[in-house]
């Protein structure tokens, strides 16, 4: 084989060297011949004639050598491609078109492609992945599910016998000192087998030993690559480090790619250590567990073997485990739900229309063009040229385009991958697994020549279809522009319809995230959020031991802030609306029957200072709210939010009742006033309990500081950052933010998945436009003979204008009724966690069809026009 | 004079190759050879010479190369490959035995009882 394709590739690619060389060869020979002969007696010119006559046609010879050399299938494909230049040549303008929109659709496609794969379908990058289980509590009843308490824990992990390994973490910050400044950062609580759990193996010194998860056990941490590199300088000699002010060994390195999406961007690791308090606190549930499923148990077994667990345990604990179950998920389903895979399996979809839009289109154009060249291809067809050798060769013309298609559309989807990454908020990148990886690789490579390809095949289907039904006899006795066949007809009408429908599908989706956007957008959230500068502190255990001494701090750093100029107030909350934090405690009305165990209800809670309502801009519905007045000595109080109020005392006077917070606490608090609601995760939250108690009365160490600005509040940024080391240099604080910008990055992956929606619906909308333009223009045209005789006989624009549009509007309402049929299947199975798209949705149907109605109309309407106001005589004197 | 015979259809290749084995040989070189061994058996025509050999290189069982003929002209030589060896010992082989069978079937006289 080898042999033969060389010289394959030689007398291709060296065509004229080796004519040159067969030429010379035979020259020789001839000239050889005749020098003999000339030395046998003969004379020169003789000896010429009788060589030649000799030897025989040197021209006839050269061919039959050709034609040893040719590979037929190859030698025709270059025949074909150098015939495709030469189009290429002839028509440029054509091909840039043809190029772009093509290198539009693979690189949309491709990026999207990208998007889901990175994101989603290799989003977990763990050995064995499937078998990683992750575990939360499951409130039979309401359908919520949570953390998991302690003792819960370990009555799973003595009761296991279908995971190789349980492990529980809790996200965790720590103040890191010893430094030059001192630093927050994110890490993670875990127990000592976790890392084994996920197979990973540490990439310098050592994982956890088993006991060092136990009470007593010495202090060990293991650290990211990243703050080993640049604190550590990549070092490891039982360095030691302080955490909240405890000093920790350093005894691991992760390796540097690892990443567990569902810890944010947790740069250290301690041993998580039960307290006697967590080991006995059946009621709390705050731990995430994973384990590794054994392989020889199918997950629904896992879930049989868990459910009885809690069945057990729901049995000897009722008071605190009644309706409690075990949800169980892989934990690529989990990051899936935390990277929203719905949206991102949308948006690949939205990509594979795009690309069929695309090929549509140029289905479109290329139909027009075969239609123009029918006379060739009868021509060659009558000549003997066979069909399939035609279908080739159109095919390979259009083969053409790919290279730059490609091209082009691995660089738009590069600008794509990077535009996607840079829109994710920096707080929310460490929660993407694989972050920043959407760019140009082996498989987005291939992934582009395959849709390059699959697209250029569809898009050579419809002109090669034509060719095969070249008439020969009618084609070659036609005269001029005429109308094309039934068949054409056809297929073009099957084109603009499936350019409707698959517009509307990419249509509907954007316009259900938009509605969704502006649902959260226009959200009252029941606070101010501009001009408010937050930022996180935590006081560590070992420094403020007692609530007098957090007390103290606080006092005297909100004193020092509140004298800044350019603030208006400032307070402190233990947890704010948009900060990642949350408590919720069971509370009991005085007064009521004690509830059956699992209905007791539960609120938000949080402990604020007087001057957060202020600061924050809460609105206070009647009574008072925390002041100065409350403190350590005085009745404990508590203000209530607008839904707990409602809830609790529809008919009666909330202000003076008295609740119990928490399971264990048997304070009761006086109801002394009710705030609107607040919300506090997100824009789109259901209405909650909340309830607010004063900081005086419980003093956290971790609070939120919340400062009214009159300027732009990152200005303060240093000087809240001095004030707070003005207090204790050694006190670090996190997360200086304003408000605005933590509700915008919450609202991030709503708001770019919804961008990057209406950018491809619009993009979508303007290639359908073109190419039903581009269809029923020459539907138009071709109709043109028939319209001006059906002037000429008198008949009145209007009806012809009716008579063209009814035609029209039946591609449009065939498109429509299936587009929208293909939106819905699409917003029912992948958009139904959309905030808001569950309910009432009419409208954004409505809206999407009449957008592309309008489209439409204009695409046919513009053509139309054109051929009703020609004067019949000239359309018909130039058939 | 010789007495001319043609060439029967196929030993051309075979000749080719023959005369090619006893060492390289530009295309002319090949057909005196072939005129040499045959002793005058003749080519229609001497041009049919050149599809064989480009057929022959193309099935990778000659090779050739530029060198300088015995008159100092530059001329393609054509050697055997490996390939070509192995092909003509096969191709002479069966040639003998379809020859002796041939032979043997000719001289055949009918049996006596």
């Amino acid at each position: 084989m080898f042999p033969r394709l060389s010289s394959f590739w030689r007398t291709i690619w060296n065509r004229s060297r080796f004519e040159q060389d067969l030429d010379d060869e035979m020259r020789f020979h001839l000239e050889a011949r005749m020098e003999d002969l000339v030395r046998s007696g003969l004379p020169r010119e003789d000896a010429r004639r009788r060589a030649q006559i000799e030897f025989g046609s040197t021209e006839a010879y050269q061919e039959r050598v050709r034609e040893t050399r040719r590979m037929n299938w190859f030698e025709d494909l270059a025949q074909d491609l150098r015939y495709g230049v030469r189009g290429v040549r002839k028509n440029p303008g054509l091909m840039l078109v043809a190029v772009l929109t093509l290198s539009l659709g693979v690189g949309a496609s491709s990026w999207l492609f990208s998007m889901l794969r990175q994101w989603v379908i290799e989003a977990v990058s763990f050995p064995d992945p499937d078998r990683l289980t992750v575990l939360w509590r499951l409130d039979t009843k309401k359908g919520w599910n949570g953390g998991v308490s302690a003792p819960d824990f370990l009555d799973w992990r003595a009761q296991n016998h279908v995971f190789e390994n349980l492990s529980a973490w809790t996200s965790d910050e720590f103040n890191l000192t010893g430094g030059a400044i001192p630093e927050r950062i994110e890490g993670a609580r875990v127990t000592a087998d976790f890392f084994r759990t996920l197979g990973v193996q540490q990439a310098a010194g050592r994982d956890f030993f088993s006991g060092e998860d136990q009470p007593g056990a010495t202090r060990v941490a293991i650290i990211s690559y990243g703050l080993w590199r640049e604190r550590f300088k990549s070092e490891l000699n039982d360095t030691v480090i302080k955490l909240d002010g405890e000093p920790y060994t350093i005894v691991g390195v992760v390796p540097e790619d690892f990443h567990f999406p569902l810890m944010g961007r947790a740069n250290i690791w301690v041993p998580l250590v039960f307290t006697d308090k967590q080991r006995a606190d059946r009621g709390t549930g705050w731990l995430s567990i994973i384990g590794r499923r054994k392989p020889e148990f199918a997950e629904a077994a896992v879930a049989q073997a868990m459910s009885t667990n809690a069945g057990n345990i729901e049995k000897e604990h009722p008071d605190t485990n009644t309706n409690s179950g075990v949800l169980i998920n892989t934990l690529s389903k989990e990051i899936g739900k935390h990277v929203g895979d719905q949206a991102i399996y949308t948006a690949f979809i939205v990509g594979i229309c795009i690309a069929l839009i695309a090929c549509s289109n140029l289905a479109g154009i290329y139909l027009a063009r075969a239609w123009t060249r029918r006379r060739e291809m009868a021509v060659r067809l009558a000549l003997g040229a066979r069909k399939s050798r035609l279908a080739r060769q159109l095919l390979s013309e259009n083969a053409l385009l790919m290279p730059a298609a490609i091209g082009l559309g691995l660089l738009i989807a590069n600008l794509g991958g990077k535009w996607t990454t840079n829109s994710i908020p920096f707080e929310n990148r460490g929660y993407l697994p694989n972050y920043g990886r959407i760019t140009v690789d082996t498989t987005m490579v291939l992934y582009a020549i395959a849709v390059a390809v699959v697209s250029v095949l569809l898009f050579s289907i419809s002109p090669v279809l034509e060719g095969y039904r070249v008439n020969l006899t009618g084609t070659l006795k036609e005269s001029g522009t005429s109308t094309s066949p039934a068949g054409g007809q056809r297929l073009r009408k099957l084109l603009v319809i499936c350019q409707i429908v698959l517009a509307l599908m990419v249509l509907v989706p954007a316009g259900l995230t938009s509605k969704s956007l502006s649902i959260i957008l226009h959200a009252d959230l029941g606070f101010r959020a501009d001009h408010v500068l937050t930022a996180q502190m935590s006081l560590p255990a070992a420094k403020y031991a007692t609530s007098v001494q957090r007390l103290a701090l606080y006092n005297r750093l909100l004193e020092r802030l509140r004298s800044l100029p350019q603030v208006e107030s400032v307070g402190a909350s233990q947890h704010i609306p948009f900060g990642h934090s949350s408590s919720w405690l069971e509370f009991r009305i005085n007064g009521r029957p004690e509830p059956a165990p699992g209905e007791v209800p539960s609120t938000l809670i949080t402990a604020v200072t007087p001057g957060y309502s202020a600061a924050i801009g809460l609105s206070l519905l009647r009574g008072r709210f925390i002041s100065e007045q409350d403190g350590a000595s005085t009745v404990p109080v508590v203000v209530i939010d607008q839904t707990l109020a409602g809830r609790f005392f529809a008919n009666e006077e909330a202000l003076g009742r008295k609740m119990r917070l928490g399971r264990d606490d048997a304070t009761w608090y006086t109801i002394v006033g009710i705030v609107k609601d607040v919300k506090f995760y997100w824009p789109g939250d259901n209405p909650m309990n909340e309830s607010y108690v004063a900081f005086a009365q419980a003093p956290s160490p971790v609070m939120h500081l919340v400062l009214h600005t009159t300027t732009d509040p990152m200005a303060l940024a240093s000087a809240l950052q001095s004030a707070v080391w003005a207090v204790d240099k050694e006190q670090p604080i996190s997360g200086v933010q304003t408000l605005e910008t933590r509700i915008d990055n919450q609202e991030a992956p709503v708001r770019n998945i919804t961008q990057f929606s209406v950018y491809f619906a619009l993009l979508a909308l303007f290639l359908a436009a073109i190419g039903i333009y581009g269809v029923m223009a020459y539907l138009v045209e071709s109709r043109a003979r028939e319209i001006g005789i059906r002037i000429a006989c008198g008949a009145e624009r209007r009806s012809i204008l009716w008579l063209v549009l009814t035609g029209s509007l039946k591609l449009t309402l065939t498109g429509i009724s299936v587009g929208l049929l293909g939106a819905w299947i699409i917003a029912r199975v992948l958009m139904n966690n959309v905030f808001g798209v569950s309910t009432n949705t009419l409208d954004v149907y409505a809206i999407s069809v009449a957008v592309l109605g309008v489209a439409v109309l204009l695409a046919t309407l513009v053509p139309l026009r054109r051929a009703t106001c020609l004067d019949p005589l000239i359309v018909l004197r130039c058939e | 004079m010789y007495e001319q015979a043609q060439l029967l259809p196929g030993t051309l290749d075979l000749l080719i190759l023959k005369a090619v084995s006893l060492g390289p040989l530009h295309g002319y070189g090949v057909l005196l050879r072939i005129e040499q061994i045959t002793r005058g058996a003749l080519l229609a025509e001497q041009g049919a010479l050149y599809p064989a050999l480009n057929r022959l290189e193309h099935q990778g069982l000659l090779e050739s190369e530029w060198g300088t003929s015995e008159n100092n002209r530059r001329a393609k030589f054509y050697r055997l490959t490996t390939a070509g060896r192995k092909r003509f010992r096969e191709e002479t082989a069966s040639w003998n035995r379809l020859a002796v069978a041939i032979g043997a079937a000719l001289s055949a006289k009918p049996q006596e009882d």
